[in-house]
């Protein structure tokens, strides 16, 4: 199942991509914001690699990854609710054009995409700060959970 | 850690359907009960089901999508380009939803008059 949560269930103004990526990222399930960042969750992947990595100066720099992808990730849901919140101000305009909706789109996609490429940018310099070896134990390590999600 | 990675790509996607839905649904009450010609309201409430349905679209991008992409996040030696490009295909699909989502409610406006439109969709609170 993809969903984790019904779209139209009580928790109101729930998000279901949020939801799944609070279950992929921390490894539960929750319905609400607050799964994407609760710290124990948080701690438990820095001990993971903690656990994985041996050397502690790549430990030390993949775990300022990891806190600079909760920044990020912060930081977006707060834009991606703000982009919700003026896209209904706007659809609550009777006069509102097409034109308005798009112009309103673009300036998120161009904030998207600089946020997708500092997590890529991220992703391949964590790679980088890895063994194979190493990759493949803190992959598998959250396999269970991607499978739960994503079907196996 | 690429786990990490998804996550944080996939909050990126969509609007938030929780809201957005919430609202249609509430529209949707509104149209059924103020608006009196039975023609309008029907293409309206039709309209607004047609709606809801893209914007849940939106919330769940397809499985083999997301599973193609995480395929990718698995490999070690995945570049930076082959990631973008892998990203395309579910922006590509959010936007041209939006732009649907969008066309659907220009013309949900031609069956609402203004004062109809008010009642079905008042400003955000805050």
């Amino acid at each position: 199942m993809l969903h984790p949560v019904d779209p139209r269930g009580p928790a109101q103004g729930c998000v279901v991509i949020l939801a799944l990526a609070g279950c992929l990222f921390l490894g539960g399930c929750r319905s609400d914001q607050q799964a994407v960042e609760p710290p124990s969750d948080a701690d438990r992947l820095v001990e993971e690699i903690r656990r994985v990595v041996p050397a502690s100066d790549r430990a030390d720099d993949l775990v300022a990854i990891v806190v600079r992808i909760e920044t990020l990730q912060a930081r977006q849901l707060d834009a991606e609710a703000e982009y919700t919140r003026r896209w209904l101000v706007l659809n609550a305009d009777y006069d509102a054009t097409a034109s308005d909706f798009e112009s309103l789109r673009e300036a998120r996609t161009t904030r998207r995409k600089t946020y997708f490429d500092t997590l890529t940018n991220l992703r391949v310099e964590a790679a980088a700060l890895l063994t194979t070896e190493e990759w493949r134990r803190l992959e598998s390590a959250r396999g269970r959970v991607r499978d739960s999600i994503l079907g196996s | 850690m690429l786990i990490a990675i998804v996550a944080a790509i996939l909050i990126a996607l969509g609007l938030q359907s929780g809201e957005v839905v919430g609202t249609i649904d509430r529209a949707i009450e509104v149209v059924e009960e103020k608006v009196p010609d039975r023609d309008r309201r029907e293409a309206a409430v039709e309209l607004l089901a047609r709606m809801q349905e893209t914007v849940e679209q939106m919330a769940a991008p397809p499985r083999p999508m997301i599973r193609k992409f995480v395929d990718l996040l698995r490999r070690h030696r995945a570049s930076a380009p082959d990631l973008r490009r892998a990203l395309e295909p579910l922006e590509q699909r959010q936007v041209q939803l939006e732009e649907r989502i969008v066309a659907m409610r220009m013309l949900l406006r031609t069956y609402l008059t203004a004062e109809e439109w008010a009642e079905a969709f008042p400003p955000p609170a805050g």
